[in-house]
């Protein structure tokens, strides 16, 4: 992340907050981003202090000096410092045990001079390098010992979402909207909010999506801050492909503004690992349903379950006559703990359009199965469900849509 | 259905609110978001009240402590103060701040708490050395293993220190695992990083010491509002020469060099001129932040700003306070002495030049404990530190403290006094504060003597010959020699010229009481 003493945005119209991107073609930033990571890659072994030094050097000399501070402040957020040792505590500890030894015998009469020759002489070296050495494993003193170091395309990149990070660590929420996003990328963005662990108001809005991020205590008179986690999730907005976000930002001793932000800037996402897959059923919208009223619907919304859980089901069924949905959600036979969770959540708080399917290897377990025996709304499947393990749940949820 | 209560990252959710209950849907509000009912931890004891009071039957899945079975290890005879400290305590329920000077034992008041309400207990305190001296005492008279969060240690248990950074990262996750909640310092509560301590917590017992309750900005009321408000007060003259050790105060005043004042003239004025010309006040409130504002907006705002902190740097890192230090080093050389400084930097610059050991917030741990127990068996006589040893810690044998340079703040003043209050058989203590005759420091000086502590009658109380803080002394006759520059001051820094205190028209001398 960047302090905010490295952050460069503009103010529009006095609301508008515009994070100052850089071009990540640039041929100056990826020079500069070069010599900084080269720098690092081929300084290991040196003080912090040195290293520091020449990279105050690299970025004097750069064309926006504040950009390359930002840069280095992230490349050194990846570098790893060795532990001092125990060498410039143990010259203290003699150092300091003779001094107060000599310090205790003095006449009254004695001056500077005096005490500090007769410390000198009972020092295991030379006062000037005792003096020299002696806060040797201060920060400064520290040596490099390695470095996750990206490229300069990719550093420039994560500058760019550090850039727009920066802000939203004064964000007390987010508004995300996104249009027609893939099922996978909402599953993996919902996923980044639950670890993040925010909250979020989820809504349809016709094909679109509108997720207002907060995080639990936001709405309480409570001074729990999120900046630091909304910034997290941030990082994880850009797989959406098509999106806006806003945001207030309030920054110390600066008029609120507003920060505005979508696809079209340079932002890539934190994680770019898979997204996962969906079951081949489910992307043929469970054909064999072969029914008329129900439609599956691939991507249903976030469901609260309980005190505080948080569900994206699997699929849901979709009333063809109300247009109102109930949702499934699909446990396996490695998910015996989160499905004995959800239970005692769905005891809590009863939720009548949520049901519950579970793997017939996973309800083999006889503790288990006394639970969901006594569980209405728990329907078991083999590989993945069918319309006849649905159908009877379905007709006495459907009469109360 | 039972109502149920649920702990969600340092918030209470409620599930199945009763319709019609008005007492209950004061204390939660409904959260849209998620379809419950919510409210902040700290209202926990006043819905759980509510709900036993009600006869309404509820299910506690928020709380996750048992009482526990605590027993001291040894008699424990406490003072009076204390004994009415927690007789005042507990009359109030179990809530609320107690304000005592330093010295006087508000950790032992702490332990009495504890096992008086017999729940796993989070104490909550401003430094790593402070965590580590409470784990001491806890474990002494508690006799089980205490948990420390912070400072490299990550060991929860059911008595458990950690700092309020820890504390402040950490309630979202153990909020609910303790039933009392006591804060030291709590005057740092209020700040908006670490309220959320105490709101996000669920403890129905909440213990607030301090010894400074009162905030100039009015915070206090905050920490009143999360922890209760003051239920025993004791000051400082109350208990000098009974609990706490007899001590005086002198202000020494010392001059600058030719040059430094030079360089002090030339700074100030430039700083000066641009806070006149920007029409801030910096006697109005807020005055002091709209100044930063305004010096970040131009150049010539830089320029007054960087002018500002050089004639403050120059008046407290001034040549005549290193050598009035040497002479009262030399002078308490068979004490125990706290140098105290504004920074870093002048505390490891006066530690290479008279080798003397530090504490600051970069000394490693172990090393700390080690020059902590040192100072206390007499091993090492003399303690740097810059601002980590202002609060706390238990140095009982630290009878002499030097105050090189600090803030203007009163509480700061009073807490580095009340590092070498603790009572002792036969000691006095004895408090010098080393001000340069300029104006940047005569007004912190000024500021920070603002205490009762400091406006005593001059005259001794119980047989302690006290000296009392009106005028200022002077240099001490065996200061008074301007000894010649040392061979041995390092390179960094500037060999004083024999000094000659100028004579300034718009300055009192320091004879006069300027500092």
């Amino acid at each position: 992340m960047l302090t905010r003493d490295l952050l460069v945005y503009r103010r529009v119209k006095g609301l508008r907050l515009r994070p100052t991107f850089v071009d990540p073609d640039d041929d100056d930033h990826i020079a500069t981003a070069g010599a900084l990571i080269d720098l690092l890659t081929h300084g290991t072994g040196e003080p912090r202090g040195a290293v520091d030094e020449a990279a105050d050097a690299i970025c004097g000399e750069a064309r926006k000096v504040k950009v390359a501070r930002g840069l280095y402040k992230l490349l050194t957020d990846r570098c790893e410092w060795d532990d001092p040792g125990d060498t410039a505590m143990d010259l203290r500890a003699v150092a300091f045990a003779r001094s107060a030894a000599v310090l205790r015998d003095l006449s009254a009469e004695s001056s500077l001079s005096d005490y500090l020759d007769a410390v000198a002489a009972g020092l295991p070296r030379p006062l000037a390098d005792v003096r020299a050495h002696l806060y040797d494993d201060l920060a400064e003193h520290r040596r490099l010992l390695s470095a996750k170091l990206p490229t300069p395309a990719a550093l420039l990149a994560r500058y760019n979402l550090a850039l727009a990070q920066g802000l939203v660590l004064y964000a007390g929420s987010l508004d995300v909207r996104a249009a027609s996003p893939g099922p996978l990328e909402l599953r993996k963005l919902l996923r980044w909010l639950r670890f993040s662990r925010l909250v979020a108001d989820v809504r349809r809005d016709g094909d679109g999506w509108h997720l207002r991020i907060e995080g639990p205590a936001a709405q309480l008179d409570m001074q729990k801050k999120y900046g630091l986690q909304l910034a997290t999730f941030l990082g994880a907005v850009p797989v959406l492909g098509k999106f806006t976000v806003e945001a207030d930002i309030d920054l110390p001793r600066q008029p609120r503004g507003r920060l505005y932000l979508d696809h079209k800037d340079p932002l890539k996402a934190l994680d770019d690992g898979p997204l996962g897959h969906i079951p081949q059923e489910i992307e043929l919208g469970m054909a064999s349903l072969g029914d008329a009223r129900w439609t599956l619907d691939p991507m249903p919304e976030l469901r609260h379950v309980g005190a505080a859980g948080m569900c994206v089901p699997d699929f849901a069924l979709r009333d063809g006559t109300t247009g109102k949905s109930v949702a499934v959600e699909l446990f396996h036979r490695w998910h015996r703990h989160a499905l004995l969770r959800r239970l005692d959540e769905l005891a809590a708080r009863p939720d009548p359009h949520f049901l519950v399917g579970v793997d017939l290897s996973l309800a083999k377990d006889e503790a288990l199965a006394a639970r969901l025996a006594g569980a209405p709304q728990v329907f078991t499947f083999n590989k993945f469900p069918t319309w006849k393990r649905l159908q009877p749940l379905l007709e006495p949820i459907g009469s109360l849509l | 259905m039972p109502v149920e209560l649920h702990f969600d990252h340092g918030t209470l959710v409620v599930l199945g609110v009763p319709e019609g209950d008005a007492r209950l849907a004061a204390l939660v509000s409904l959260d849209k978001r998620t379809g419950t009912h919510r409210a902040p931890a700290h209202r926990y004891r006043a819905i759980v009240s509510h709900l036993h009071n009600a006869h309404i039957p509820y299910v506690d899945k928020a709380r996750i402590y048992d009482r526990l079975d605590l027993a001291l290890s040894g008699p424990l005879e406490p003072f009076p103060h204390q004994r009415d400290a927690l007789a005042a305590w507990r009359a109030a329920g179990g809530v609320g701040v107690v304000e005592l000077p330093t010295g006087a034992g508000k950790t032992i008041l702490a332990v009495l708490a504890i096992v008086h309400t017999g729940r796993p207990a989070l104490i909550v305190v401003p430094t790593i050395d402070l965590m580590l001296q409470w784990q001491q005492v806890l474990g002494h008279w508690l006799q089980r293993p205490i948990g420390m969060l912070g400072g490299g240690n990550s060991e929860a248990r059911e008595i458990t220190v950690t700092t309020y950074d820890s504390a402040a990262a950490q309630t979202e996750f153990h909020g609910n695992r303790h039933g009392l909640l006591v804060c030291d310092e709590c005057h740092h509560l209020p700040a908006p990083a670490y309220r959320f301590i105490a709101q996000g917590c669920l403890a129905p017992f909440r213990l607030g010491l301090t010894a400074t309750f009162e905030r100039p900005d009015g915070l206090h009321n905050i920490a009143a509002e999360l922890l209760g408000p003051v239920c025993y007060r004791a000051n400082i003259d109350e208990l000098e020469g009974d609990y706490l050790a007899p001590y005086e105060v002198k202000s020494l005043a010392v001059a600058l060099t030719e040059a430094e004042q030079a360089r002090y003239d030339e700074a100030r004025a430039l700083y000066i001129d641009f806070l006149r010309g920007s029409g801030v006040s910096l006697d109005r409130p807020g005055g002091w932040a709209q100044f930063i504002a305004v010096c970040h907006r131009s150049e010539d705002g830089r320029q007054a700003f960087a002018a500002y902190r050089e004639q403050k740097r120059i008046a407290f890192t001034a040549e005549a306070k290193i050598e009035a230090l040497w002479r009262l080093l030399l002078r308490h050389r068979r004490d125990r002495i706290l140098v105290f400084t504004e920074d870093n930097d002048t505390v490891h610059r006066l530690s290479r030049l008279f080798l003397l050991p530090v504490i600051t917030h970069q000394t490693p741990p172990k090393e700390r404990v080690s020059l902590l127990a040192q100072f206390a068996s007499g091993a090492l006589p003399v303690l740097l530190t810059s601002k980590v040893l202002n609060e706390g810690v238990d140095v009982p044998d630290a009878n002499v403290g030097v105050i090189l340079s600090g803030s203007g703040s009163v509480r700061e003043h009073v807490q580095r006094l009340g590092r070498i209050l603790r009572k002792k058989e036969g000691k006095r203590a004895i408090l010098y504060e080393l001000c340069t005759a300029v104006a940047a420091e005569h007004g912190v000086s000024e500021r920070r003597r603002q205490h009762r502590a400091y406006q005593k009658e001059p005259l001794p109380r119980r047989g302690a010959a006290a000296l009392r803080p009106g005028p200022i002394d002077q240099v001490p006759s065996d200061m008074s020699e301007s000894p010649g520059p040392s061979e041995h001051v390092p390179s960094d820094m500037p060999v004083s010229p024999p000094r000659t205190p100028r004579e300034r028209p718009d300055l009192p001398s320091p004879a006069e009481g300027e500092c």
